[in-house]
């Protein structure tokens, strides 16, 4: 081995070293971050765990349980708007997350926040989540391809052939719009101020509609200056101040 | 030495022998039963022991009807006093009986060797099952209040549905080991108890000054029917029996009979004990189940019996039009909170109401407690001024009587609306002026003690939220399946093509075959080699023949290629040539070779 090659491998394993370092350091700073939200979080200091929950999530991204915690944090400050917004986010990274559902649906209900009465089709569509409708789609698709080939290989009865595929694309066919339809209701946006209003014109002398609960979900439509044409869940449209809403996916 | 040796060996054998001799003189036989009377859900261990003899032949078990015989072994023991050798060998076997009555064992006779002796006849009695009754070592009985028993209230007459509290407490003495197997369960139709709590409250209590374990439970009885229903309770236990240790000495029963070791103490605490299962049963007892009364019966019973009250709240009493309002119906107190429904709003034009979630915080026990009904109610109009009375109706069974509760009006002010409000809206869908000064009941912690708590565990970062189906993986492994689907499509289109024109296939085939032999063919006119030029035309022409002509390309000859052809046709004097090329060796000129590879081309190509 020349002097060379020596020097550039020494250099490879410097720079992986501090690579390894400075992740770990980032590491151990955003679990140092967590505990910190935690501990404030237990002894009532609720701001100054919603501080150190927003710090976390600005450093290091979106983690189901700091969105948790910073969700249980706005509640118990009173912040129902933010609070809803941050479990919406953490139910939409892990949807099955029973403690996410059950906090947001307690939230909802001691704050007054009653969704309409859903339809039929939207029960049926909301047996699954958009990821689990994706994931069936998926199987359904994937159960079509692996039959499709084998069709190719084997010899199948026409039955057999007709049936398998018609159940697949079934399937398929379900799954897609399951998927479709929990979209439509994945990129809401969450009205955040305390005395939110909707008005017929994107000015603020328009006359008022009436009000929106801070905690609403709202499907924004376009937008006019530092207004938002937004629909909310019970389709009520209307302009309301963009800075009053927080999207959920940003 | 080896004289002496001899010596002992002679002197062993004499003295055994000697006492063989004594031993076989001495031969005596007993039997004996360990109990003469027991039930027929026991037994009883009948020994047959013959002294003096070194072994047993056999021993023939008389048969007896309605009677069994267990083999359970042979011991043997060897008693040296004074000198003076004596053996014993025991046989046991374990009696049962399939039905009470009196029995006689015959004489049973056993063959020693050689020598037949038999056993007096002997009686005992087989009584009937006692329950949870069990016999000691010493083969008395005990009875099974003796042991242990299950005490449970009297219960006056109730009513179908209402909730009976009661304490079952299981006392065993303190006398005898137990343990418990199950829990107490009840034994009668019409009546109903839930799971008990595994773990009972265990005190200690003397009855007729004898202490006994208390294990009691607190639960609940309802009848779901009228009438007299006969009701017990009983649990398993196992009665833990000490079993004498058998004498681990290798001089059993000799000279150390009396050794230390031979304590009652070591049996109970080293000789282990037998588990005799016992049903621990209540006496029996009546649960009466008396029909409600059907007169003044209110409308809105839902078959609630115990003692209630009621107590309505709204979240706030200023409102707009269509905004909904939460109200809390409360209903607490004790009874059957399972039948406990919440009140009916009325069909009201003013409210429009939807269906309430219910919660119940009990106070310890399934029957007291707080049964919550929340509710939103929507306002349709700015004419209203308050929210209506609810009433609740319940049965008292300490009064006899049915109860009606109502709540008082709850007084609201509304704010009027801005724009009329069409039609009718569900919650947060109608406009309404001015804005709310509220964002929830609870601004402060007070709301949220039922939250789930925080989470301990930080979890993975994702920098965004992407939904799985805008995923890259994802949408690679579609794109893969897309593909898969159209090429197998594509594949069974061309195989359903071929299978509709064979000839087309074939034609195919002919042509990629053509086109690799004249290849060779080329390379061989390119290398100068007319040898193997010739031999490649050959095979070429055999194989383009043989498709054609449907036969084996090696069936392909001279003679049938003329036969086929015509003497005179161009691929023949190629063909006859590569044949002497094969084997004489024939060689081409290079002008030769082009001009037969342009007619194997134009031949070949042209071939039907």
């Amino acid at each position: 081995m020349n002097s060379r090659n020596f020097y550039r491998i020494l250099l490879m394993i410097t720079s992986l070293l501090l690579w390894q370092s400075t992740t770990a350091k980032a590491g151990a700073s955003e679990e140092q971050l967590f505990q910190q939200g935690n501990e404030a979080y237990s002894r009532g200091d609720h701001g100054q765990a919603i501080a150190r929950y927003e710090e976390l999530v600005a450093a290091a991204g979106l983690s189901p349980s700091v969105l948790f915690n910073l969700a249980n944090s706005y509640a118990q400050s009173g912040k129902i708007g933010r609070a809803v917004l941050n479990y919406e986010r953490a139910q939409r990274l892990a949807p099955g997350d029973s403690d996410i559902i059950g906090n947001l649906e307690l939230v909802r209900k001691e704050s007054g926040l009653f969704a309409g009465e859903p339809s039929g089709a939207d029960k049926v569509f909301h047996l699954l989540s958009l990821n689990q409708w994706t994931m069936l789609g998926l199987l359904a698709l994937l159960a079509f391809t692996l039959f499709q080939a084998a069709t190719v290989k084997f010899r199948l009865g026409g039955k057999t052939r007709v049936g398998v595929r018609i159940a697949c694309l079934l399937l398929l066919l379900v799954a897609g719009t399951g998927t479709a339809v929990r979209y439509q209701g994945f990129k809401p946006s969450v009205v955040t101020a305390a005395d939110a209003r909707l008005l017929i014109s994107p000015f603020a002398s328009a006359t008022s509609i009436g009000a929106i609960q801070e905690g609403r979900l709202v499907f924004p439509q376009k937008n006019h200056g530092s207004f938002t044409y937004v629909k909310d869940e019970a389709n009520r449209q209307g302009w309301i101040v963009s800075s009053s809403l927080e999207a959920v996916v940003r | 030495m080896q004289d002496d040796r001899k010596s002992f060996i002679f002197l062993v054998c004499l003295i055994v022998f000697c006492n063989g001799l004594e031993a076989r003189a001495d031969i005596s036989l007993e039997a004996s039963l360990s109990h003469l009377s027991f039930s027929v859900d026991q037994g009883a261990m009948l020994t047959i022991t013959v002294n003096g003899a070194s072994r047993i032949s056999t021993i023939e078990m008389p048969e007896i009807t309605g009677i069994t015989f267990q083999n359970r072994g042979q011991s043997s023991r060897i008693n040296i006093i004074n000198g003076s050798m004596t053996s014993s060998l025991s046989n046991s076997y374990l009696v049962q009986a399939q039905k009470p009555g009196i029995y006689t064992i015959p004489p049973i006779k056993v063959n020693t060797g050689g020598e037949i002796a038999s056993t007096k006849g002997m009686s005992f009695e087989v009584t009937g099952t006692v329950k949870g009754s069990t016999t000691n070592s010493g083969g008395g009985e005990r009875s099974p209040e003796e042991v242990a028993y299950i005490r449970i209230p009297e219960f006056a007459d109730h009513y179908p549905g209402e909730i009976v509290p009661i304490k079952i407490k299981a006392y065993f003495n303190q006398k005898y080991r137990a343990d418990i197997n199950s829990l107490p369960t009840l034994r009668g139709d019409g009546v109903v108890m839930p799971q008990l709590r595994e773990k009972p409250v265990q005190t200690q209590e003397a009855v007729n000054g004898v202490p006994y374990h208390v294990l009691s439970w607190d639960t609940t009885l309802a009848g779901i029917k009228a009438g007299r229903h006969p009701l017990t309770f009983s649990m398993e236990a196992s009665l833990l029996i000490p079993q004498k240790r058998r004498s681990i000495s290798p001089f059993g029963g000799g000279l150390f009979d009396d050794s230390a070791f031979n304590d009652p103490f070591f049996d109970s605490v080293f000789g282990g004990a037998q588990r005799k299962p016992i049903d621990v049963v209540s006496p029996e007892a009546v649960f009466n189940v008396i029909p409600l009364p059907t007169t003044n019966q209110p409308k809105d019973f839902s078959g609630a019996i115990g003692d209630f009250t009621l107590k309505v709240t709204a979240n706030r009493q200023d409102l707009e039009v269509g905004e909904p309002l939460k109200l809390s119906v409360e209903i607490s107190g004790s009874g059957n909170f399972d039948r406990v429904e919440p009140p009916s709003f009325a069909d009201n034009p003013d409210w429009k109401t939807y269906p309430p979630t219910a919660s119940f915080n009990s106070q310890g026990n399934s029957y007291t407690g707080v049964k919550v009904f929340d509710q939103a109610i929507v306002a349709k109009n700015d004419a209203v001024h308050e929210i209506p009375p609810l009433s609740f109706s319940y049965f008292d069974p300490m009064k006899q009587d049915y109860i009606s509760v109502s709540s008082a009006p709850i007084h609201v002010k509304l704010a009027k609306s801005a724009i009329a409000p069409t039609p009718p809206p569900p919650p947060a869908t109608s406009a309404a002026l001015p804005p709310p000064s509220r964002s929830g009941p609870d601004k402060t912690n007070g709301g949220f003690e039922q939250m789930a708590p925080l989470n301990v565990q930080m979890g993975d970062f994702q920098k965004e939220i992407t939904p799985l189906f805008l995923r890259n993986w994802l949408l690679i492994l579609v794109a893969l399946c897309i593909l898969v689907i159209v090429a197998s499509f594509l594949l069974q289109l061309r195989r359903l093509n071929l299978q509709k024109h064979p000839e087309k296939e074939l034609q195919r085939r002919k042509s990629h075959l053509l086109a690799s032999d004249l290849k060779l063919v080329e390379q061989a006119y390119t290398a100068g080699n007319s040898l193997l030029f010739l031999g490649a035309s050959r095979t070429a022409m055999q194989n383009q023949m043989g498709l054609s002509w449907n036969m084996a390309p090696t069936a392909i000859s001279l003679t049938s290629l003329k036969g086929r052809l015509g003497p005179d046709a161009p691929l023949v004097e190629i063909f006859a040539a590569a044949d002497a090329a094969a084997y004489g060796g024939a060689t081409l000129s290079r002008e030769k070779m082009h001009a037969y590879l342009q007619t194997m081309k134009k031949e070949l190509e042209a071939l039907p």
